[in-house]
């Protein structure tokens, strides 16, 4: 068992809200189920390219459980790890100081789970904190594409925060705002 | 012609115009054998739908149910759940797909009503905006009655990267 990213990851009070807007889950929970992604990528690209290759390599049956196969697979002269990078991802504006924690404790994982990241991208660690940041990033762009077209038509406000931080302001200081949990609350099936 | 990165192929088109993208992020499961009871008293069930028929681009995990996104975009999903062991007493339910940024619920009706035998199929669609690693899954759920309500064996869920 490993402990990873203990050091932690810090938001702003406007990246909190911007994901509460949108989430329903923690954002620690959030980013625990986007490493179980990227663990499950790992391990079932490395299974479909290699299983073949161990196959004719090993004299013994191959074991179904994969932390076993895994390390067997990795452990192979000839195996090549493919760090791989998540590619695209942006990262958030904003206006005031990181001093939110959400990831106290960091996350743990297995020792064959970390032999999969570690065979599969080039810096795991890095790729979730860029993941995490660029998901914030992604609901403030959301956020503001969401509301700046409702306050357009509100004749209430006279005008629009220039900054996506201080609109989250605005909004989320209306009387009548919900974020998701809480209207998803109000629904009855 | 064969456009390709160092490690994959990821267009080809043929003589007849026909394109093909192999490692377009792409799943369908099928949930393969009838579970026990396992929503009617309100219970959210996450339908663990395991047996995988493709998964272009490795991003479905057949053990948990949860398709993760590989990349910021817009993804078609597709959910359907078939009820079975339906009693009077389950007069409401849906069967919604929840994903990080959004629930879409959809199919909300009385089920024992429609059912009239005691087997009732929801299906629940949507085209989500998902960042990269965010979760999507499909979830049953059936109310107001005891937890005997069991998802039957031809439910399915799938999703593709569209745009």
């Amino acid at each position: 068992m490993k402990n990873i990213c203990a050091s932690g990851f810090k938001l702003s009070i406007q990246d909190k809200k911007a994901l509460e807007h949108y989430l329903v889950v923690s954002p620690k929970q959030w980013a625990q189920d986007a490493l179980a992604g990227m663990l499950n990528k790992a391990v079932k690209t490395i299974i479909k390219d290699w299983l073949e290759t161990y196959k004719l390599y090993t004299p013994l049956d191959v074991p179904s459980n994969p932390a076993l196969l895994i390390p067997a697979i990795v452990a192979m002269p000839n195996f090549k790890p493919y760090n791989r990078k998540w590619k695209g991802l942006i990262k958030a504006s904003r206006k005031n100081q990181k001093d939110q924690e959400i990831w106290e404790g960091g996350f743990n994982i297995e020792d064959w789970q970390e032999t999969a990241l570690n065979a599969f991208y080039s810096d795991y660690r890095q790729d979730l904190y860029n993941l995490m940041e660029n998901k914030i990033a992604c609901r403030k762009e959301a956020f503001k594409h969401e509301f700046e077209q409702q306050l357009m038509r509100d004749p209430t406000h006279p005008s629009i925060p220039k900054h996506v931080d201080d609109l989250i302001d605005v909004v989320t200081a209306q009387s009548t705002y919900k974020n998701r949990a809480q209207k998803e609350a109000e629904i009855s099936i | 012609m064969v456009t390709r990165n160092s490690q994959n192929t990821y267009i080809t088109t043929d003589t007849n115009n026909q394109v093909l993208m192999p490692a377009q992020p792409a799943f369908l499961a099928t949930h393969g054998a009838t579970t026990g009871s396992v929503t009617g008293d309100g219970t959210n069930y996450n339908v663990i739908f395991a047996n995988e028929i493709f998964d272009q681009n490795s991003d479905y995990n057949n053990a948990t149910g949860i398709f993760t996104a590989p990349v910021t975009g817009r993804y078609l999903l597709n959910g359907a759940v078939c009820y079975s062991n339906l009693g009077a007493a389950h007069t409401s339910g849906s069967t919604y797909i929840y994903t990080s940024n959004r629930t879409y619920y959809s199919s909300i009706m009385n089920a024992y009503a429609v059912s009239t035998g005691g087997l009732l199929g929801f299906t629940s669609g949507c085209t989500a905006d998902m960042d990269a690693a965010d979760s999507a899954l499909c979830v049953a759920l059936i109310n107001n009655g005891a937890k005997t309500v069991q998802v039957y064996q031809s439910s399915y869920f799938s999703g593709v990267l569209i745009c």
